[in-house]
């Protein structure tokens, strides 16, 4: 229970959450291999499975994650206190408008489910965001503000130049679950813009890269670009590989997921004190991973029935008009509170974003002890990237205008 | 593309052409029975081979012109064969005037990096046939030289169109199919059906192989919900849902102001940012269908979708400042 046990857990930077393999395959290699075995190695025959395996990923990943966001957030009243308008205001809010497209099938349901299909991708891509600036810390690479404009320019514009592609016929009807949602019509000339900036600020942040690499005198982590590379072939390939777009939620859950676990393990240890060792990492796992497949099942498939069930909703196939209205409330809420949930702040808990499970199963001296680099700034969050100042400049920021209204005073 | 022969004459043919003499004098679009009044007037000759459109309302042959359009043959023929028309659908159906198939950007799946190859564009080859009942001509652009895929099988007659767009077919088997693609109720203005008639699958036939009986007959195309919920979604009407969300809005507003001195700034600015994602779905619900389905100038209606679009994303970026502290 002494520091020298793994002294070199203290000294190096933690610059994965278990280690290489698993950081890579959870945070987008697996992704990225799934895209090129479906292109490469299948083709439309085995569209099929790909569905079938999407389908378990929804009940396994895909819908535990939102329910992760769900239960980190209200599973304590502190954390309620500290985001009460998230917590109590936005459901009320989700509610209503809800019940605006149960009233409204043909005129609000359409645009609630437009407006979570828009925002679903820019969700992805904020939280690509967010895992690119965790593993730039975690591997000593300080992202400025215009370094984060390149990236964020990037990442946004894949999937902005994707959906302009898909909203360019104004005749064309998307469906979400029955529901049709129309198109926005929009210019052709659009998509070549955003794709010209997506290239452009791709190209400035390699630059960057490679100056920072040379400067170093080592390669930077391919972790920290990872989360882009893996973000470029979920929306601007996808379409190039039978069913792989169906799987891109799977695989966004899937990074989510991964970062929630950490998080959950290190703050439970933290503010309960309870010492590192394999026992706890695997029953907390156990009971996290239970407790939120049950919420993601309550939510996304009990709640559509009993809603179904009560009221008397529109259509003939009503549990599908439901189920699609419902998954659109849920998620809507889930963007709400991922904006705020990386920033709950506990006393107890110590830069869990920058932990590595290690930490979690053998007793070592706390990663952030004074001075070290973990605690002298604090963390990005996955969620945070659609704030327009780095997480990490705010605290800076604020103390500068600390300072200045001291010195004015 | 094959050396042109002799036309060969399908089997339905003396039918059709007695029904062209009956429907002559006032053709309409349903029983225009296509091949009948195209092929009724001069003929030129035709290919040793058919295309044959299956679709889900039945399958349409269409013989070809190869000595007055030869390019277009030549690359309808390709496409064919490459499997590009597989997947589409008439996404025009304009009575008395033009069934129309769709970009080949609009398939069911996407196009292999080899059928977009081919897509290249086919110089015009105008002739003085007219657009009549039955023939086929192929779409293009503004540009004379920019048809790639999309071609229309005539409806109407369409003397406007004489000498601008290049024919190169006519219809020879699926009056009845077309009936049956006329029966879905298609919106103006562009006269889009409101159920996905598919192209299944287009195949070249040789001539010699060609029977109409083994083509597949004329059905009703299936009127999903989803299609009847698309139509709902036009003629809906956004006025109620604007004036509760006004209400809902005046309410948080009103809450905004009376709790201004017991809320922090961050929750104040929070109840703000409800009524701006409130105030910016109903902008939404009640200016898109209006900018976006209706008779307005197609350069307007971009502009205008550009920018709810756009609209929309800032509206979601600034969403992320919710409960923000700074």
């Amino acid at each position: 229970m002494t520091a020298n046990i793994h002294p070199t857990t203290v000294a190096q930077p933690r610059r994965y959450f278990v280690n290489a393999p698993v950081d890579f395959a959870l945070i987008g290699g697996l992704s990225i291999l799934a895209f090129l075995g479906l292109r490469y190695f299948t083709d439309a025959s085995h569209r099929g499975a790909v569905s079938a395996f999407a389908l378990v990923g929804m009940w396994v990943c895909n819908w535990p994650h939102f329910a992760a966001t769900n239960y980190r957030l209200y599973h304590t009243r502190a954390n309620i206190q500290q985001y009460p308008m998230t917590a109590l205001v936005v459901p009320w809010l989700i509610v209503v408008a809800v019940a605006a497209a149960i009233l409204y099938p043909t005129t609000a349901a359409p645009y609630f489910v437009k407006v979570f299909l828009i925002w679903s991708p820019y969700h992805f891509s904020a939280q690509s965001v967010g895992v690119t600036l965790i593993y730039a810390r975690r591997n000593g690479f300080h992202v400025g503000r215009w370094d984060r404009l390149a990236l964020s320019t990037f990442i946004f514009s894949t999937f902005i130049s994707q959906t302009l592609r898909a909203e360019t016929n104004p005749e064309r009807f998307g469906s979400y679950f029955g529901i049709p949602t129309p198109s926005f019509g929009l210019p052709t000339w659009a998509i070549d813009v955003t794709t010209t900036a997506m290239w452009i600020a791709g190209a400035l942040f390699m630059m960057r890269v490679l100056i920072w690499s040379y400067q170093n005198r080592r390669l930077l982590s391919g972790m920290v670009l990872l989360p882009a590379v893996t973000q470029y072939v979920w929306f601007v390939h996808s379409a190039g590989a039978a069913g792989y777009q169906e799987l891109v939620p799977f695989f966004h859950s899937l990074q989510y997921m991964f970062i929630a676990w950490c998080m959950q393990l290190k703050e439970k240890q933290d503010v309960r004190k309870i010492p590192p060792s394999r026992r706890y990492v695997a029953l907390e796992t156990g009971r996290w991973g239970l407790m939120i497949f049950g919420l993601g099942a309550v939510l996304f498939f009990l709640l559509p029935r009993a809603i179904d069930s009560v009221f008397t909703l529109p259509g003939p196939n009503s549990l599908f008009f439901a189920s699609g209205i419902i998954a659109a409330g849920v998620q809507i809420h889930h963007f709400f509170v991922d904006g705020v949930i990386w920033k709950l702040k506990n006393k107890a808990v110590s830069s869990p974003l920058m932990i590595n499970v290690s930490d979690l199963v053998h007793p070592s001296a706390p990663p952030d002890q004074p001075g070290s680099e973990a605690a002298a700034a604090p963390t990005p969050s996955p969620g945070a990237a659609s704030d327009s100042r780095s997480a990490a400049s705010k605290p800076a920021a604020n103390a500068k205008r600390r300072g200045g209204k001291k010195r004015r005073s | 593309m094959s050396r042109p022969r002799p036309r060969p004459r399908p089997r339905r043919w003396p039918a059709l052409a007695l029904l062209w003499l009956l429907t002559a004098a006032a053709p309409s679009p349903a029983a225009a029975d296509t091949g009948a009044t195209a092929a009724a007037t001069s003929t030129p000759p035709l290919a040793d081979e058919y295309l044959v459109l299956h679709t889900v309302a039945g399958d349409i042959a269409i013989a070809f012109y190869p000595t007055v359009a030869p390019k277009h043959v030549a690359k309808v023929v390709e496409l064919a064969r490459l499997g590009v028309y597989d997947g589409n659908h008439f996404y025009r159906v304009h009575p008395n005037f033009v069934a129309q198939v769709a970009d080949s950007h609009d398939r069911l799946s996407p196009l292999t990096p080899e059928q977009q190859r081919a897509l290249e564009p086919i110089p015009l080859e105008v002739s003085d046939i007219k657009h009549r009942v039955g023939h086929v001509s192929m779409a293009r652009n503004d540009a004379p030289n920019s048809a790639r895929s999309s071609f229309s099988i005539i409806l109407g007659d369409a003397p406007h169109l004489d000498g601008k767009y290049t024919i190169f077919g006519h219809v020879i088997t699926g009056g009845a199919v077309l009936d049956k693609i006329l029966e879905v109720p298609a919106l103006p203005p562009q006269y889009q059906p409101i159920a996905r008639i598919t192209i299944d699958s287009a195949e070249v036939i040789s001539a010699a192989d060609f029977d109409s009986d083994q083509l597949a007959p004329a059905r009703t195309v299936p009127i999903t919900d989803l299609d009847q919920g698309k139509v709902a979604l036009r003629k809906a009407q956004a006025q109620p849902l604007v004036i509760y969300g006004l209400l809902l809005m005046l309410i948080i507003g009103i809450a905004q102001f009376a709790l201004a001195r017991r809320l922090e700034p961050r929750k104040l600015r929070s109840l703000g940012l409800v009524n701006v994602l409130i105030c910016g779905f109903l902008v939404i619900v009640t200016v898109a269908p209006v900018a976006l389905h209706q008779s307005l100038d197609p350069d307007d209606r971009r502009l205008i979708g550009l920018v709810v679009f756009f609209g929309l994303l800032a509206l979601i970026k600034l969403m992320g400042r919710f409960e923000s502290p700074n």
